[in-house]
């Protein structure tokens, strides 16, 4: 057998990798490009948010905020120390890397138009987050992110209480209403987008094979969409998706995917799309793309050119 | 590519959450000096509300014993 089979059965007796050593050339780049998507989601997570921090309606909305951007950042910390153990530059993956490089998912590329907006990013946006890595939490074959993840895990439910309680109050306010399900309608199939190509287009996932992670990226969707679909319901938001008692399977009423209005931030239902498209729409990345990028460099950036001129 | 980060040693950060619990590794700390590693990690780990917490600069580890790599020298 070669490495690649024998580390793959390995895995899914549950061997534990530790070390580069327990590592072919496959699960370290397989699990490189995991992390590196981890880190970057994390952190970009903050630009987003920060757009409308200042429109906190009290002190502690706002402290609470700057606590969740606060976890963010040490989120993105534990994914970019464990690249740092496997070699990465990650000084350079931060500070240098072009803002299109970067693989935070597309939905973290746009402003977020009010407080609102913010509520619902947490409690879908995150809670994407959470059904991704909770996952990983639970399957990963890498020892060092499987103990590294039970920070998250905690960190991560507690944003998305936070998103629902926003949104709940918000419901009950006859002038915020509206604003929930506008803030809805566009970030509900976003957080949909977050799980990647549909399986039956996948002719193998090494994340899978080398069990990175647990579930396909379908399974992933429904996990998400079984406590989505009920919470957006249970407090008077319309969701374009419903619970199908035959198939015991969350099925959506929309086409998906669909093709997306940037400048209105609207799905357009009656244009589907293809899988292909929507990767080549997430390449050519979101609107803030750019601007987000560059606050998170902006510092460093500055600073070295601080000590340049003291220098020279 | 910044001078100063070039200094940069990377510490283990432990931590116990209450009496009697296992101090158990959390997580890596990147600092100048011991005294800012213990600040770092103070910030970046309190996710509990720990009762101990100490960091130890990686290079201060002794090793006895390390478990032995599935590919040893013919892997990644």
């Amino acid at each position: 057998m070669d490495q690649a089979e024998v580390l793959k059965e390995k895995v899914q007796e549950g061997f534990m990798v530790e070390g580069i050593d327990d590592m072919n050339e496959e699960y370290l780049k397989a699990l490189k490009q995991t992390l590196t998507i981890v880190g970057d989601t994390e952190l970009l997570s903050v630009p987003p948010l920060l757009t409308v921090y200042d429109q906190a309606p009290t002190l502690n909305n706002k402290i609470t905020a700057l606590a969740i951007m606060q976890d963010e950042i040490g989120h993105a910390h534990i994914a970019y120390r464990l690249l740092k153990d496997l070699g990465e530059d990650t000084d350079g993956l931060l500070y240098s890397r072009e803002p299109n490089r970067w693989k935070n998912p597309y939905a973290f590329d746009f402003q977020l138009s009010n407080w609102i907006e913010l509520g619902v990013f947490n409690a879908l946006f995150d809670r994407a987050g959470y059904t991704l890595l909770g996952d990983a939490g639970q399957h990963t074959s890498y020892g060092p992110w499987r103990r590294a993840l039970v920070k998250v895990d905690k960190e991560e439910l507690f944003h998305l209480r936070n998103g629902e309680i926003i949104m709940r109050s918000a419901m009950k306010d006859p002038e915020l209403r509206g604003k929930v399900q506008e803030a809805v309608d566009w970030m509900f199939i976003m957080a949909l987008e977050f799980f990647g190509v549909a399986d039956n287009l996948k002719s193998r996932s090494q994340q899978i094979e080398y069990k990175l992670k647990g579930k396909t990226n379908d399974e992933l969707r429904q996990t998400w969409l079984s406590t989505a679909v009920p919470f957006c319901e249970s407090i008077g938001v319309k969701v374009p998706a419903h619970y199908d008692e035959e198939t015991e399977k969350f099925v959506l009423d929309v086409p998906f995917p669909c093709k997306f209005d940037v400048e209105n931030k609207k799905w357009l239902f009656d244009q589907p799309d293809t899988w292909d498209n929507v990767i080549k729409r997430f390449k050519a990345r979101g609107p803030q793309n750019q601007q987000f990028v560059e606050r998170i460099q902006q510092g460093a950036k500055e600073l070295e050119k601080l000590r340049n001129e003291a220098v020279s | 590519m910044i001078e100063q980060l070039e200094k940069r040693t990377t510490f283990d950060v432990f931590t116990r959450i209450k009496r009697g619990d296992n101090l158990v590794h959390i997580g890596t700390i990147d600092a100048e000096t011991a005294e800012l590693a213990k600040v770092y990690a103070a910030y970046t780990y309190d996710e509990e509300d720990w009762v101990e917490m100490c960091v130890v600069e990686r290079n201060q580890l002794n090793w006895v014993k390390k478990p032995k790599g599935l590919f040893a020298g013919k892997g990644a």
